[in-house]
């Protein structure tokens, strides 16, 4: 099926007026989150594949009153593919992990993935146990996932399907510590530096 | 035990007597520890019951070590600390997580 949606207007239109939402963009997403607006709420992960969706589990139970947000890739969520068993046995109220599905490795060359052979993430996230599993390959599903995200409970989990092509970079800041830094003094005060 | 009985159930209580399991236990919680990630380990069973047992800990069952790696970077991103109780012989996986970097 030909695919209509681009990776940067799915994440925009997720992140508009996103109020308190703890955000973490895994890889390729790191720049679609920036581009959307660099955040003190944001975690770019930069590399650390396969790790995002856990990631999210840690911050979104560390936070219960907050919603976090994954945005991710399909090779990046195929690497770390366990994490939607393990997040369904948590039923997290308030974690929701997106993944923009190009069925491609865009960061190493474009190699095909398994997800344009077929294979539904959404599906296994489904079977794993989460709450509400979505594919989306139409603009009118992005609405209805954004409705979702902000006034729905989770486990969610959505697999876009999106137009494979190479955007220019759009980064944050590069060091690690510091964007640790701003957005745990955003979310847990000043204080947050002077924690063990 | 097997691997399911390690994983599996509520919290129990541990059976046997008292070993340095206690010591880390009480050495975790001494140090606030609230998100537990494991994978099933024959020699690390009474650490995961007390662990299980212990209502400030919240215990999450990973399907592999290098979920508990990313697991522990999100409960420090949010304010919490969590641990990795790894197999046997760790290293090898966790290592590769962690140098891949965040």
């Amino acid at each position: 099926m030909k695919k209509s949606m681009h990776r940067r207007d799915v994440v925009a239109q997720l992140l508009k007026d996103r109020g308190e939402l703890l955000v973490i963009g895994s890889l390729s997403s790191v720049s679609d989150i920036t581009s959307a607006g660099d955040h003190e709420l944001n975690f770019p992960m930069w590399g650390a594949m396969g790790g995002g969706a856990m990631m999210g589990l840690g911050l979104a139970l560390a936070q219960p009153k907050r919603k976090t947000l994954v945005v991710t890739g399909d090779g990046e969520m195929l690497m770390g593919i366990g994490a939607l068993a393990t997040i369904a046995v948590m039923q997290p109220k308030n974690l929701y992990v997106v993944v923009l599905d190009n069925e491609h490795y865009a960061e190493t060359g474009m190699q095909q993935s398994h997800t344009g052979h077929g294979v539904d993430l959404a599906g296994m996230a489904k079977a794993a146990g989460f709450k509400h599993a979505l594919n989306i390959d139409a603009q009118a599903g992005v609405a209805r996932l954004r409705e979702m995200i902000y006034k729905g409970d989770g486990p969610l989990f959505a697999q876009v399907k999106i137009v494979a092509e190479r955007m220019p970079m759009v980064l944050p800041p590069r060091d690690g510590s510091f964007i640790k830094n701003r957005f745990r003094i955003a979310l847990l005060g000043p204080g947050a530096l002077y924690d063990e | 035990m097997n691997a399911a009985a390690a994983g599996a159930g509520s919290a129990s209580t541990p059976v046997g007597p008292p070993c340095w399991a206690d010591a880390v236990q009480a050495m975790l919680k001494a140090a606030n520890i609230r998100q537990v990630g494991m994978v099933p380990a024959a020699g690390r069973s009474r650490l995961i019951k007390l662990c299980e047992a212990d209502k400030s800990m919240r215990i999450v069952r990973l399907t592999t070590e290098e979920e508990g790696v990313a697991l522990a970077a999100g409960a420090r991103l949010g304010g919490e600390k969590g641990v990795l109780l790894s197999q046997k012989v760790p290293g090898a996986k966790d290592f590769r997580t962690l140098t891949k970097g965040a």
